[in-house]
């Protein structure tokens, strides 16, 4: 079957767009220092702040798909006014400026903060913690996760659970062999995308975590310090950001291809 | 189709246009000032002035840090005037041919500590009672970290602070919300925090001081009222205001 | 014992069904579209929970007023038109789901899953992909694993709706073996399935059974005008009299009565008329044969080489088949008066 061409003249704004998109990112290679490359990644800070981010990205992932995940499958089977009012809420800090974000968590977790205050009774104190930062990533990431499962979980697959269940399945098998295979692409690509929006959290940490070398400077900080003094070394980390980030997004767009080949 | 495409990406281009300070040769009635991020407050008000002083000037204003606003004119930012917080980012424009002339130094800045309103840490000063408790200072790569460094060295004390922020206004943040116990900050930054704040003094605090230099951009289309301007920030009119935001007059 | 009875009620759907269906048989359930068909099955299977009334299967309650046992503690499979084998496992997989939910080890639920497969005649799919699978091949091994975790109670809504002609034929040809001695119930729309799949057929209308017996005897003789219909029939009703039946004051019907269920003297009565027993003429034919009707033609359907002719014969609807090229030469038309003659020794008269 021979699908109706589009009209050729979108190939010009197509390629603008695709320009316009690729040319600053390509430009980034291009004015790297790659002779020095190897010196300027070498430098504590940079090693320090690549490892916390790691770190911290593992960790907020790992929140992200333990809280996530279940709120996916609860909002997923939810219908009405409160199923909208909570996917309203799980998506929204997704398109909050970042600071925004920062600043809610400050006002509800910060150490003047109601909550901030019962957690320092119990002997819980996240300011300018490693810890805060992996809330700060947490809070940004796991919408990601969550819209992308819950889109995955109300996609049609009712009749499999159903018929899981007429063969005898409890819930919880259903759960383990049915529901969450099924979702496996999505959640593996949600996954992925929730590390990448983690790692690249920057307003949020600022604001509510600080910045403090191996403890609160993540890498996306430390570039933003780094350009004040030496840009070289800013580039040359941007640079790592940006391939581990192309790694990301290629490993959820293989994940979905494996989506297409068994559905 | 097409003709509302590109009716929208003309009407994209216009309206962002318009956002960008024009370069045009006609007569230019638009001072373009780059400075320091320190300074917002003062210049703000001295802007007003020098509008109010010659009619029909406009005074646009971008506050940025002193290095990033230095990046800026690198790559060719249509300023007339740039202020800077500190001498060795001034230093990188003059090397860089950046500025016409040299650039007039028309204040000074020392540093103190802010704790939050009542001092709930007990702070003292740069002192012993700082250990343990949450201190916010600026990074080593801005110069309000390098000051509080040098300061530090000055006076034998070591710091460890929670967090070294980029932004001097990230720091008073951290301290209006109470996050932090104290930080180290520019006086100016303290008197703007007002009431939410309490200040506490450093001692031989003017040994260390930030110097803030302002000269005219060497590719500016209308130096004439830049230099006018420069004039007015070092008189007896930014002598005032300077003065009232907290800072050191030479 | 395995019996299913359900008394019970769905009012969303203005269900009220009152229906058994006996240890090991194979019942179909027809009916019109919005029947409540599929209604009934989701009460049994636990899909919906009545408003009011009860499920049982044997003596066990599966829904009351006080209590729901849960779809996966039924014991009831359900095949519908979709497969619904699960994309990420293989054939063998999905047949063994049933063993492995119930807490059978790996092994015997293999072999128990191989076992089901090769009844259905599917043991060469077993390490296959669902989405390797063609329609008919995917509906066997939806019954082998339906099968495979030895319900008490099959049910089946459709489950050939969505395949060609000869690939149903397999279908239910495997069902027809695998169903025998299971208790079921078999929503359908095919006469064929009655036929050849089930052993007793429950009509359902408007959210009611109806009527409910023996396949032969329901399709044989059949009392409702959607049995007449399934089983290609035309009823004309009336009364017994001198072993004729008289559809309208003086109109007599000659047929065979039917031994099974023969006229009462006096009483009330049907005759069953398939189509092409009926022939339409414009004047009266000689000869005098019996089963000479006055009839009105209300419209004809072309089916094929033939046109269905309906004719309306003493307030009541007749079917006739024609030739295209007899309805042609006759010039027939709807409104047109014309003669029907019906062959006596292919209407069956029964009492009701």
């Amino acid at each position: 079957m021979i699908r109706p061409a589009l009209p050729r003249w979108l190939a010009v704004p197509a390629g603008l767009a695709a320009l316009f998109l690729a040319v600053p990112l390509l430009a980034m290679f291009g004015r790297v220092d790659w002779l020095h490359l190897p010196s300027l990644l070498a430098s504590p800070a940079a090693i320090d702040a690549l490892w916390l981010s790691l770190r911290t990205c593992t960790a907020s992932t790992v929140l992200c798909l333990v809280l996530g995940l279940p709120l996916a499958l609860v909002l997923s089977r939810s219908r009405g006014r409160w199923a909208t009012a909570g996917r309203i809420l799980a998506s929204l800090p997704m398109v909050l400026p970042p600071v925004v974000a920062g600043l809610a968590l400050l006002v509800a977790l910060g150490r003047r903060a109601w909550l901030g205050r019962h957690l320092s009774a119990f002997g819980v104190d996240l300011a300018f913690t490693t810890a805060a930062v992996v809330v700060a990533q947490t809070f940004v990431a796991m919408p990601y996760l969550v819209v992308s499962v819950e889109g995955a979980l109300r996609s049609a697959q009712e009749h499999y659970e159903i018929v899981a269940a007429t063969l005898g399945a409890s819930p919880i098998t259903v759960l383990r062999r049915v529901v969450l295979p099924l979702a496996a692409p999505a959640i593996a690509s949600g996954t992925a995308l929730a590390f990448a929006r983690a790692l690249g959290e920057f307003g949020a940490t600022l604001t509510f975590a600080g910045s403090l070398q191996g403890t609160t400077q993540t890498l996306p900080l430390e570039i933003y310090l780094a350009r004040e003094s030496d840009t070289d070394t800013a580039i040359a980390l941007s640079v790592v950001l940006l391939i581990i980030a192309t790694g990301l997004i290629a490993a959820t767009s293989v994940f979905s291809r494996v989506k297409g080949a068994t559905s | 189709m097409i003709r509302t495409l590109v009716a929208l990406s003309a009407l994209a281009l216009l309206s962002a246009c318009s956002f960008v300070p024009t370069t045009s040769p006609t007569p230019k009635t638009e001072l373009v000032v780059y400075a320091a991020s320190s300074l917002s407050g003062a210049y703000a008000t001295l802007g007003s002035s020098f509008e109010a002083a010659h009619p029909g000037v406009t005074v646009k204003f971008s506050f940025d840090g002193s290095s990033t606003l230095v990046d800026q004119l690198t790559q060719g930012a249509p300023a007339d005037v740039f202020a800077s917080a500190d001498r060795p980012t001034m230093d990188k424009a003059t090397t860089a041919n950046l500025l016409t002339g040299t650039p007039s130094l028309f204040a000074t800045n020392t540093l103190t500590i802010i704790v939050p309103q009542g001092n709930p840490a007990g702070i003292t000063g740069l002192d012993s009672s700082l250990d343990g408790k949450k201190l916010v200072v600026c990074a080593d790569g801005v110069p309000c970290g390098s000051a509080t460094s040098k300061l530090a060295v000055l006076l034998g004390v070591t710091l460890t602070p929670v967090s070294r922020e980029t932004k001097v206004t990230d720091v008073r943040a951290k301290v209006e919300s109470g996050q932090a116990d104290a930080g180290v900050v520019y006086v100016t930054d303290a008197k703007a925090s007002g009431s939410k704040v309490d200040t506490i003094a450093i001692k031989n605090a003017d040994q260390v001081k930030n110097d803030y230099l302002v000269g005219v951009v060497a590719t500016s289309k209308s130096s004439a009222l830049a230099t006018q301007f420069v004039a007015w920030v070092t008189g007896s009119e930014g002598r005032k205001v300077l003065s009232g935001s907290g800072f050191t007059l030479p | 014992m395995t019996q299913v009875t359900v008394e019970a009620a769905f009012v969303d759907r203005g269900v009220s069904i009152d229906l058994s269906v006996p240890s090991g048989s194979v019942t179909a359930i027809v009916g019109p579209n919005g029947a409540g068909k599929t209604t009934l099955l989701h009460l049994v299977a636990g899909l919906l929970h009545p408003t009011s009334g009860s499920v049982q299967v044997g003596d066990r309650t599966l829904s009351d007023a006080s209590r729901v046992v849960p779809t996966h503690r039924r014991r009831v499979a359900l095949l519908t038109q979709r497969s619904s084998l699960f994309p990420h496992l293989t054939v063998l997989e999905n047949v063994a789901f049933a063993p492995r939910s119930a807490g059978a080890s790996r092994s015997a639920a293999r072999e128990r899953a191989l076992e089901e497969l090769a009844a259905a005649g599917c043991a060469d799919l077993a390490s296959r992909q669902a989405h390797e699978l063609s329609g008919g091949e995917a509906q066997r091994v939806a019954i082998a694993r339906a099968l495979a975790g030895d319900p008490l109670v099959v049910l089946l809504d459709e489950p050939m709706a969505g395949l060609d002609v000869s690939v149903a034929a397999e279908v239910r040809h495997v069902l027809a073996e695998r169903l025998r001695g299971r208790t079921a119930l078999f929503v359908t729309h095919e006469v064929l399935d009655l036929w050849t799949v089930a052993d007793r057929v429950a009509v359902m209308d408007a959210g009611q059974v109806v009527e409910s017996g023996a396949v032969e005897d329901l399709l044989t003789r059949p009392t409702s005008t959607f049995l007449a219909q399934l089983s290609g029939l035309t009823l004309l009703s009336g009364v017994e009299r001198d072993g004729e039946l008289e559809i309208a004051p003086g109109l007599l019907l000659q047929g065979l009565s039917d031994p099974g269920q023969p006229l009462i003297p006096g009483g009330r009565g049907l005759a069953g008329i398939p189509p092409e027993a009926v022939a339409v003429h414009l004047e009266l034919p000689g000869g005098s044969p019996r089963n000479v009707l006055s009839a009105v033609i209300v419209s004809l359907e072309p089916r094929g080489a033939v046109v269905r002719v309906r004719l309306e014969v003493a307030s009541q609807l007749l079917a006739a088949d024609i030739t295209t090229q007899s309805v042609a030469r006759l010039g027939l038309h709807p409104g047109q008066a014309v003669w029907a003659v019906v062959k006596a020794v292919q209407v069956r008269l029964y009492g009701r």
